[in-house]
């Protein structure tokens, strides 16, 4: 298709619009005066006349039919393009000289306005009150959520506290205290039974021997004699360092009336096989 | 192979020609009915066509096409591979803003190959592609209104307005989820 | 005493089940046995206490299996159009076969049938229409005949076809053999012709219906359909559409066709491809089966046609349906 061709088409169909244009409105021009209507249809002749000869130019304008789309777009570019140049160089012209014919076509046209913008007017109430109810709507929905977040937070802040009074670390510092109270007391215990052993149970020495026995008994003390607390502790320390074998053995070291009172009050145990070996009652 | 011009006959006065082709003759019937009978102060004429080719017999008789529309039903390969094949005996003038895709049954389940392969042929020739509810009368007036107001264009009935004007900015492009699906 | 055993209830409310409300006052009706009682009961009352009614009336009355397939023959004629019909041909007529009347027909079937399985019930009626309705219930030499499951039979005296519903295979050849000494011709063969709808079968096989022979004088169709058209609205191409109307006329009648459920084509042939050995070289013929169905089969294909959603000209096999009257085909080689 050749660049004439294509802006023959485009030239084309602005132009029919114009014989086509009054006879659209024909209920109109019967208002007007007859020498109005008479040169408004002189125009029209004139105008179709053109055309049939725009036409019988195209008729005679002979495209290639065979086209693939590539050239199609390129065409179809032609064309715009070829559009576009018409419409800039066209110059705006009156539709018709004749005063008459124009306030006819102005009145219909504003009356054909008015009407339109009185719906567009309808349309757009019709659209405003549904808005606003769905603006109240979501107002009440926000209000809504926001008591929610409201009650939210402080759920929040509540549960913050909680959980710090519950957290590890509360935990720990609880055991500490409860492990300090408990050292406290162990050595209070343990003060007070050195106390007593050293008040009640002292190491045997010559003199109280020579007292109470008559000197003819041979009498060889050992300087190395432990004395009751040293037993004690040993017998504790070998129960608690090795629970499996708690026994120790009894050599010259021990006192035998110590060792004998032990065992009597079922303080300490003889081993089953070995009578040299004594043991810490179990007492836990 | 006579082809279909868009310019080889004078126009009517005050008067807007559309031809509906639809390979199965079942919605056009009606949707010419419904174009008919809408209000418009303008002369239009509905032309029915399965296919195209148009028969020669009625080449005097026909007056100028303004507006083809090729009606294709999802549902079915051959209406649209009918159209396609239609398409051929369309002279490219007509591609300057004078066809129109209307696709019906969008709605049922369609192999999405076929919807794709109707919005790629329409994008290639730069027409509008309409969606169409066949099944309601409410459907098929929204139709008749849609095509109406581009006919009027392509029939010159509104000043300052032309079809390759309209179809510009009316034409479909492929959007670009479906090129992504394409490359997927 | 009087009294029904639980077989004979079971039976009736399985019949009081299968007839529906609306249609048990007018059934009932129609039965001479319950014509007395009629009044005494309540037509507007749920089906539940209704069927209960009507047993303990029975009951008191002490009615008979017989009596309850009285009842269910009724149902049958006035409601033909359920389960499956086939269409049967008998051929090879003896001489004095047109003179075969309904009391001796009556006679010789039963005393037929009877020799070949003693243990079935017959009944048999004569409808309005001309037709003989025989109801079988069948036995066998440890059971009691089954009347859940009967063999409908149709004939209508002096002409070559039967329809049968409800046939096992098993008594296929026993109501064979009655059927075609009752009625004195040579075989009787399948019709190849089946269907929902009674009356569909009969007027096709018997030619019942308004039918078009093909002709090649074209008839202007719109003298008979004249559809008014917008003078606004053009087609085309009406030509075209005038054309496969016609076709479909043609092919099908213009007419209110049968109402077929299916046709079933069943292809046998030889293996055609040269490039597939193994398949060429088979024995077996290669099989296809195309089957049809819509619930009103001709019609549908006539639409087809007319509308252009088939190609035409249309395929011989089609018309084939109401010119042979049969819808089960076997295509096979020359």
């Amino acid at each position: 298709m050749n660049s004439d061709g294509v802006q023959q088409d485009n030239v084309q169909p602005s132009d029919t619009q114009e014989p086509v244009l009054p006879s659209g409105s024909v209920p109109l021009y019967i208002g007007c005066s007859e020498a109005a209507q008479a040169e408004l249809m002189n125009q029209c002749e004139d105008q179709f006349a053109q055309l049939e000869l725009l036409q019988n130019k195209i008729v005679l304008e002979e495209p290639d039919s065979n086209e693939n789309p590539e050239e199609q777009s390129i065409n179809r570019l032609a064309a715009v393009a070829a559009e576009l140049k018409m419409w800039q160089s066209i110059q705006p012209e009156l539709l018709s000289t004749n005063s008459e014919v124009l306030l006819a076509i102005g009145t219909e046209e504003l009356h054909k306005m008015n009407s339109q913008l009185e719906l567009v007017l309808s349309c757009s109430e019709a659209r405003r009150e549904r808005l606003t109810e769905s603006l109240k709507k979501e107002q009440a929905w926000l209000e809504e959520k926001k008591d929610v977040f409201r009650a939210a937070t402080e759920q929040v802040v509540k549960q913050r506290l909680e959980n710090e009074r519950l957290s590890e670390h509360g935990v720990l510092q609880d055991t500490k205290k409860k492990i300090l109270r408990l050292r406290d007391y162990q050595e209070k215990l343990a003060e007070t039974l050195s106390d007593i052993l050293e008040e009640h149970f002292p190491l045997p020495t010559n003199e109280t021997n020579v007292n109470k026995k008559k000197k003819n008994i041979p009498l060889e003390l050992n300087e190395n004699l432990l004395s009751l607390h040293d037993i004690l502790e040993l017998l504790m320390n070998k129960i608690l360092e090795s629970p499996h074998d708690p026994y120790v053995p009894v050599d010259e070291t021990f006192w035998p009336p110590y060792t004998e009172m032990l065992l009597r009050y079922g303080i300490a145990l003889r081993h089953p096989e070995d009578c040299f070996k004594i043991r810490l009652e179990n007492f836990f | 192979m006579s082809l279909l011009k868009p310019f080889s006959k004078t126009p009517e006065i005050n008067g807007a020609n559309i031809l509906l082709v639809e390979n199965e003759e079942q919605f056009q019937q009606c949707l010419a009915e419904t174009i008919v009978l809408q209000n418009m102060n303008v002369n239009v004429n509905v032309r029915l066509a399965r296919s195209l080719p148009l028969p020669m017999e009625n080449e005097k008789s026909r007056p100028r096409i303004d507006l083809v529309v090729f009606i294709i039903n999802l549902t079915s390969e051959a209406s649209f591979k009918s159209a396609e094949t239609s398409l051929k005996y369309l002279d490219p003038g007509y591609f300057l803003g004078k066809v129109c895709f209307v696709v019906t049954k969008a709605r049922s389940a369609v192999p999405p190959e076929r919807l794709i392969a109707v919005r790629k042929l329409a994008a290639s020739l730069h027409c509008p592609l309409l969606y169409a509810e066949d099944q309601t009368t409410e459907g098929v007036t929204t139709t008749a209104h849609r095509l109406l107001a581009i006919l009027r264009v392509t029939a010159g009935l509104i000043p300052m307005a032309t079809s390759l004007y309209l179809s510009t900015l009316t034409c479909y492009t492929l959007p670009s989820d479906t090129d992504q699906l394409n490359f997927d | 005493m009087l009294s029904m055993d639980d077989s004979t209830k079971f039976i009736l409310k399985r019949l009081i089940r299968r007839i529906p409300l609306q249609m048990l006052q007018k059934t009932l009706s129609k039965w001479t046995y319950l014509r007395e009682d009629l009044d005494s009961l309540d037509f507007k009352q749920s089906k539940y206490i209704f069927t209960e009614c009507l047993l303990s009336l029975f009951e008191e009355k002490g009615t008979t299996v017989k009596r309850i397939t009285e009842l269910e023959m009724i149902y049958v004629i006035e409601n033909p159009n359920q389960g499956m019909w086939h269409g049967f041909q008998l051929s090879d007529a003896e001489e004095d076969a047109p003179t075969v009347d309904l009391i001796q027909f009556k006679e010789q079937f039963k005393a037929h049938l009877i020799e070949l399985n003693s243990h079935v019930s017959i009944k048999i009626k004569k409808h309005t229409d001309e037709a003989i309705w025989i109801r079988i219930a069948w036995g066998s030499n440890f059971t009691n005949p089954n009347h859940l499951k009967p063999t409908y039979a149709v004939h209508h005296l002096q002409t070559p076809y039967v329809f049968v519903n409800g046939l096992s295979l098993k008594h296929k050849p026993l109501l064979f053999q009655a059927l075609v000494l009752a009625t004195r011709y040579g075989s009787m063969k399948d019709a190849h012709l089946s269907g929902r709808k009674l009356t569909a079968i009969r007027d096709l096989l018997m030619r019942q219906y308004q039918q078009m022979f093909p002709t090649k004088h074209p008839r202007p169709l719109q003298e008979k359909n004249p559809v008014p058209t917008n003078p606004k609205i053009e087609k085309e191409q009406a030509v075209n559409t005038e054309n496969r109307m016609q076709v479909a006329c043609e092919a099908f009648g213009d007419g209110k066709l049968p109402e077929l459920q299916k046709a079933v084509y069943q292809l046998e042939t030889k293996f055609r491809d040269d490039s597939n050995k193994t398949l060429k070289s088979r024995e077996e013929p290669f099989r296809g089966v195309v089957e049809f169905s819509s619930t009103n089969l001709l019609e549908s294909l006539r639409h087809a046609v007319s509308s252009g959603i088939a190609a035409t000209p249309v395929s011989a096999l089609l018309p084939a349906i109401t010119q042979k009257r049969r819808n089960r085909f076997i295509i096979t080689d020359k």
